[in-house]
């Protein structure tokens, strides 16, 4: 059976890896044309690929790859997984997990162990295995399920993780909300 | 706000520490020249306030054994304060605490350090007990560990090579 009602992708469920302000002195210009200029590594084909999957936006309207490119643009480019660095591989490392309940859970964090995935390091973390055994962590503001406070990679140690949304507004507040 | 979390360290460092215990107060910022560092700009007018409480645990010879409490809780806090003290981290590179900060010029000694490097290779440093209350029950946890097997057995090396040299 084919689903012939073609729906447009609404972008709030998209997720933005690029975005991109028309310059005043902008010339028109092709959308594909001008990101080629702004984006590492893109080939026309790609992006007229994107084009076709409904991939670009220009001021909140989905657009062509013939579309011309005028100044104050906001150009966006969104897709359906997060962008790279945010992509969370659950991995089966094993946690040495001191205690847990339906709101938190305390781990041992060994030495070595990255707790969140950033520059070079998108494997093997703490993230990675917490996101493996246990689901529907709350995301905070950037995107690091159920962390409330880190501890250096060389660093071993206890870390508390909050389960649940008002367990990491709760313990946030504990550990970085006393005058500072 | 009451304080109601707390997060206490265990650190070996370089030297003998002169005090048995204190605080260390300074702001904490990005290194100006050296953006994989922080620095301690004791001023005040740069940074985040942070404040370290310190406890001798043990002293060693040419390093300490020290417990250290947070009240603020920021990037290398205890790496960057134990340095400006003049006591870095036992094996902290990125702070300099990878040489042979204190101690002799003896081939001997340079071994046993360097030997102690391999049996621990990363900063002396365990995040040793965490409390908080809970935020459900509002009971208040807490929780100790014990301090890994790579750091204690470099302890353990310390204090025999501390009792010998007496």
């Amino acid at each position: 059976m084919t689903d012939a009602t073609e729906q447009e992708p609404n972008q709030e469920d998209l997720f933005e890896h690029f975005r991109f302000v028309a310059s005043k002195g902008q010339e028109p210009l092709r959308v594909d044309k001008f990101l080629m200029n702004f984006i590492e590594n893109a080939t026309r084909n790609k992006i007229q690929q994107a084009a076709k999957k409904g991939n670009i936006w220009v001021n909140d309207t989905l657009v062509k790859q013939n579309y011309k490119v005028k100044a104050g643009d906001e150009i966006k480019v969104l897709f359906e997984h997060p962008p790279y660095e945010f992509l969370l591989t659950p991995e089966n490392i094993p946690l040495d997990i001191v205690y847990e309940d339906e709101a938190l859970l305390v781990v041992n964090k060994s030495p070595g162990m990255v707790v969140h995935p950033g520059h070079g390091n998108y494997s093997g973390t703490l993230i990675n295995a917490l996101v493996y055994h246990f689901d529907n962590l709350p995301n905070n503001s950037s995107e690091r399920p159920g962390l409330v406070h880190r501890i250096d990679k060389d660093t071993s140690g206890l870390l508390v993780v909050a389960k649940t949304e008002a367990a990491m507004t709760h313990l946030a507040k504990q550990f970085f909300g006393k005058n500072q | 706000m009451e304080k109601t979390s707390e997060r206490e360290y265990v650190a070996l460092v370089w030297g003998n520490v002169s005090e048995d215990q204190g605080t260390i107060e300074g702001h904490l910022a990005r290194h100006p020249k050296n953006r994989l560092q922080m620095a301690v700009f004791p001023d005040g007018d740069q940074g985040k306030e942070a404040v370290t409480h310190y406890k001798v645990l043990e002293r060693l010879g040419y390093v300490s054994l020290v417990s250290c409490k947070l009240e603020t809780g920021r990037t290398h806090q205890i790496r960057v304060h134990m340095k400006h003290l003049g006591h870095t981290l036992f094996n902290d590179e990125r702070y300099g605490g990878d040489k042979i900060l204190k101690g002799t010029t003896f081939t001997k000694y340079k071994q046993f350090v360097d030997n102690a490097f391999k049996l621990l290779p990363r900063q002396a440093l365990h995040a040793k007990t965490l409390g908080f209350q809970h935020p459900v029950t509002n009971e208040y946890m807490r929780f100790d560990s014990e301090i890994p097997a790579d750091m204690a057995l470099c302890i353990e090396k310390w204090r025999g090579y501390s009792k010998h040299a007496q």
